[in-house]
């Protein structure tokens, strides 16, 4: 909204500093850390008095029930500062702008359900059920897919829009056609599980997130702008560098919750904040058309998603047996004897080299 | 204009008896009455409805059980039946809906309530429950329902506060006390025989047909005792195929089994009970189900009995039934079980023996039997049919609330119900003495269903009726627990090794025990090998010496397992089992710098053990403590704040107590 009075203002000889992404980035950044600072304590308090706060149950040696009372929803803190900042500072005519907040209201506002429903029954098994959750986000990949695909909706240029480009391959891309709905429906899908899963210990998912942010900026960057697209090859997609604006928002909003959040956690991101953060970095990396590569960068929930289904499905279902010690990945660390504090750095260097392999992409071809 | 009132509920006979009693009370309280009743065709109300002269108007519905396609056909027939019953109650716009339970009342409870919400009727809506337990049914209709009558008044703590009264069974009329010797007279019995009567419902019950069977030769082995044994035939004059038969599976059941008694003039053997009266009068003891229709004719009859409740119903109704009569002093309860020992027989059983014995033992007991019929006497309310008119014509505004006298609601069997998972929290919790322990009656109960766990075809269940039989210490069960340790789940391995740990040293004889621990040691699954470690951990002293040694081995070459949690275990074994330094100490030495910490901090244990049991001298555990690493990425995390707000709690707390 700023951006569009400094920008009225120009016209009249205001500067025009505000008119560039990278100054607004920046300014967007600031913004979010700033608001969830400012917004954390009152609104952690609140929600503490509200009465959402966590059960932890005991499973064995992974007893978290110390944990139990922490306040929950700290999603909403993340969502209230990310979306603060990007409402202030990116151009609200933009419609990759109107997709990224159309997204996060959504799976903030499903998150938001689960966690109510959860608390009013008082029992974590009865939130929103598998199969609610996961039409959910299957209905929202259909209709992100249909925007991508429809030509004259769609805001990319040409074939991009239902395109996936191949990393590490030079001008490699599939074109999926109309196939794109069902990439699309299964790439929310596993963001958000993904993300939820991994969510499961102080800081664990706020951070590789905040990374997988980080490589969309500057995808969004470099195929926002017209001579940077050309000069590393990359397709020009017309007013994408808003993206730019818009992660930068949430990630100055991440790393203000991650104030919060780091062991041991004053709050919990909850279902609101897992949802959010996944619904919107799926439909991040969906709308730069870097699917492969954020994949790559969010390695991390990659491995968490795929050791919980190892175990249940071909482990318990087929063979009868435990393949893996404990599952999601951080449990079985957690069962070996390894502190929360210690897997939760690990797990956050290991991201941070899986986002600089990503970055290499621009220029591995 | 006459007064109109629809009954519902049914499916079983069940079900409909109390329906058709209270509409017997009502027909004289208001003699111009007009009676209507929404039932299914094909079930128990289709034949008893029109015989008692009431039309019967047909609705859809069926039982939901499952999920998928059973779900599909359960929205469409319900769907279907509530616009039934929909044009039902705008078209006859009764006065009043008895609702006596099961699937078939649904689409009247739903379609009045959905009238009521939109304000087409005020038809006020009463509610039977004739079990122990509210129904599935009931529960939902109990919620929008203006009376709930229920029979005992353990059911009161199920329903809404406010909402519920205990009027009792309305029992048949034809089935009062009749005259005992007038009764013999008739069956042709001794008048100072002792007579048994058994029977398993109209269609006859398998398991107690076959216990009955398996202990009619220990009864009819005292001379003057007779034995009326309704055996039970199907339903209807063309039943399914494969419909149990009980009287031709009884006959040949004894033909194999006892042929002699197949001439026994004392064994009275019939497929159906015309004169369930005479029966009764003429018994001294009754063997029965435990479905609320029959246990209170055996009340109203003043019968002492001993009742083998239907297992794995919803809720254990059959159990809670029994289980209130039994707490009264009425009755005695036997279990039917699978049994775990012969896989995949998936008939429930009770054991002949046992039913032998506690018959045995109630007819060689006349004060005792005269005990229990005073105290089944007691338990039936007699006017209960009048008792539900009454609430029908409270609700009409024709009179008062019936007053039943005030009962302290008694709490039931905290195994009442539960599934297993819920079994196993309740177990940790008396373990972790969270709770207080299971009494007599409510391990009984508990037992009988480990055993149906433990046969069950579901591995998941078997194993967790491992874990759940060593938990309870259940000790019959270490021959199964044995078995299953061999099974191909890997999983149900485990957990038999687990249970067996559970059930103490002392569960098996220590050749045996030796064995399954010499197996499960060398298992192909981690987790296995794990478990038969630390079992073995306990079994400290027990072995000879031969197996000691061999287990010793083998938990030597443990220490090098690729598991961690098989290394802590073995770590741990070998301080309790060792008798010599050799080849201990080699083991132990190569896991003093194993890089999970957790199997180095097992060590010190160890060497403690050692140490303590003699087997190595102090200077060499020093000399070994000293070199273990000790660097760990793992501690414990406290918060004090928990900590101080958890100690004030519980000073709160004993000031309030």
């Amino acid at each position: 909204m700023l951006y569009l009075l400094l920008r009225a203002l120009e016209e009249v000889g205001g500067p025009a500093v505000f008119r560039y992404v990278t100054s607004r980035s920046a300014l967007a950044f600031i913004t979010g850390f700033v608001c969830v600072i400012i917004v954390g304590r009152p609104l952690i308090n609140w929600l503490y008095r509200r009465g959402y706060r966590s059960f932890e149950r005991s499973y064995g040696d992974i007893n978290t029930t110390a944990k139990t009372g922490t306040p929950i929803m700290g999603g909403l803190l993340m969502a209230l500062g990310g979306l603060g900042a990007a409402f202030l500072w990116c151009d609200l005519t933009n419609p990759f702008v109107w997709v990224l907040f159309a997204a996060a209201v959504y799976f903030a506002g499903f998150g938001l359900l689960d966690d109510w429903l959860k608390i009013r029954h008082r029992n974590p098994d009865r939130g929103l059920s598998r199969p609610v959750k996961l039409a959910s986000q299957i209905i929202f990949g259909l209709g992100l897919g249909l925007y991508l695909a429809w030509p004259g909706i769609s805001p990319f240029p040409g074939q991009v829009g239902t395109q996936i480009q191949i990393p590490f391959l030079k001008g490699a891309a599939l074109d999926l056609h109309f196939g794109i709905l069902a990439w699309s429906a299964f790439y929310i899908a596993y963001h958000v599980n993904a993300v939820n899963i991994t969510d499961g210990m102080d800081g664990l998912a706020t951070v590789p997130a905040i990374l997988v942010f980080a490589v969309i900026a500057v995808f969004a960057y470099i195929a926002g702008n017209v001579q940077l697209s050309s000069h590393y090859l990359y397709a020009f997609i017309p007013r994408s560098a808003e993206i730019t604006v818009f992660c930068a928002a949430i990630i100055g909003a991440g790393l203000g919750f991650l104030w919060y959040v780091c062991h041991p956690a004053s709050v919990f991101l909850g279902d609101t904040g897992s949802l959010f953060i996944g619904g919107v970095l799926g439909t991040a990396a969906l709308m730069i058309r870097q699917e492969l590569v954020c994949l790559l960068a969010g390695l991390i929930f990659l491995a968490e998603l795929l050791s919980t289904f190892v175990q249940e499905q071909v482990g318990f279902r087929l063979l009868k047996r435990r393949i893996l010690p404990r599952a999601p990945l951080h449990h079985a660390f957690q069962h070996r004897g390894m502190a929360e504090s210690k897997i939760v750095v690990r797990f956050w260097i290991v991201s941070l080299i899986f986002a600089a392999f990503a970055l290499l992409t621009i220029k591995f071809r | 204009m006459p007064r109109r009132f629809l009954l519902t509920g049914g499916g079983t006979g069940g079900h409909v008896t109390p329906a058709l009693a209270a509409a017997g009370a009502l027909a004289e309280r208001y003699p111009d009455a007009e009676f209507r009743y929404a039932g299914l065709a094909g079930k128990a109300e289709a034949v008893m409805v029109p015989r008692a002269g009431i039309p019967l108007s047909r609705v859809f519905s069926r039982g939901l059980n499952g999920a998928g396609l059973g779900l599909i056909a359960f929205a469409w027939h319900l769907g279907w039946g509530v616009l039934a019953a929909l044009i039902l109650l705008l078209r006859h716009r009764p006065a009043l809906i008895l609702a006596t339970g099961g699937y078939v009342a649904a689409p009247v409870v739903l379609a009045n309530t959905l009238l009521r919400r939109l304000r087409l009727t005020r038809t006020p809506l009463l509610v039977h429950e004739q079990n122990a337990h509210l129904g599935r049914l009931n529960r939902l209709a109990a919620r929008v329902a203006d009376l709930v009558a229920v029979t005992f008044p353990e059911t009161l703590r199920e329903v809404p506060a406010g909402k519920g009264l205990q009027v009792g069974y309305p029992v048949r009329q034809s089935c009062r006390q009749g005259d005992r010797d007038h009764a013999r007279r008739v069956l042709g019995i001794p008048a100072d025989a002792l007579v048994v009567f058994a029977f398993g419902g109209s269609q006859g019950a398998r398991s107690l047909n076959r216990a009955l069977v398996a202990a009619a030769p220990a009864l009819l082995a005292r001379p003057d005792l007779w034995l009326i044994h309704g055996c039970g035939r199907p339903f209807g004059k063309n039943p399914a195929r494969g419909a149990y038969h009980g009287l031709r599976d009884v006959e040949a059941r004894l033909g194999e089994l006892h042929p002699a008694l197949l001439d026994e003039p004392r064994y009275l053997r019939r497929d159906f009970i015309d004169d369930m009266a005479a029966c009764y009068a003429a018994s001294d003891l009754v063997i029965c189900r435990a479905g609320a229709g029959s246990l209170m004719e055996v009340c109203a009859q003043g019968k002492p009995a001993i009742v083998i409740p239907k297992a794995n119903l919803p809720g254990d109704h059959q159990v809670r039934n029994a289980r209130v009569l039994e707490r009264a002093g009425a009755c005695r309860v036997l279990y039917e079980r699978l049994d775990p020992l012969t896989p995949r027989a998936q008939e429930p059983q009770v054991p002949g023996a046992r039913l032998a014995d506690l018959a045995l033992q109630l007819l060689a007991d006349a004060p005792l039997r005269a005990r229990m019929a005073a105290a089944a006497g007691a338990v039936v309310t007699t006017d209960a049919a009048r008792l539900l008119a009454d609430c029908a014509a409270y609700l009409l505004g024709d009179g008062p609330l019936p007053t039943v006298p005030a009962v302290a609601v008694p709490t039931m069997d905290r195994v009442m119900g539960l599934d297993s998972a819920g079994m196993e929290n309740l177990l940790q919790a008396v373990a972790t003495e969270a709770a207080p322990p299971l009494d007599a009656a409510e391990r009984e109960l508990l037992l009988s269903k480990i055993d149906d766990l433990l046969a069950s075809g579901s591995w998941l269940l078997r194993a967790r009726g491992c874990r759940l039989a060593g938990l309870a210490g259940y000790r019959e069960a270490a021959a199964v627990l044995r078995t299953l340790a061999a099974e191909d789940a890997p999983l149900v391995r485990r957990d038999a090794l687990k249970g067996l740990r559970g059930l103490g040293a002392m569960a098996l004889p220590p050749v045996e025990f030796a064995a399954v621990l010499g197996r499960g040691l060398a298992d192909s699954y981690y987790e296995a090998r794990s478990e038969a470690a630390l079992t073995t951990a306990i079994c400290n002293g027990k072995f000879t010496a031969d197996d000691r040694r061999r287990l010793t081995g083998q938990l030597a070459g443990l220490c090098r397992d690729h598991s961690f949690e098989v290394r802590m275990a073995a770590v741990r074994a070998l301080g309790r089992l060792a008798d010599a330094p050799e080849p201990v100490l080699g083991a132990l030495v190569r896991v003093h710098f194993d890089p999970v910490w957790k199997v180095r901090s097992e060590l010190f244990q160890a060497y403690a053990d050692l140490t303590e049991r003699g087997v190595i001298t102090a200077a060499v555990a020093r000399q070994a403590l000293d070199s273990i690493l000790i660097t760990a990425n793992g501690y414990l995390t406290e918060y004090q704040i928990r900590h101080r707000r958890n100690e004030a709690l519980r000073r709160v707390r004993r000031r309030e107590t």
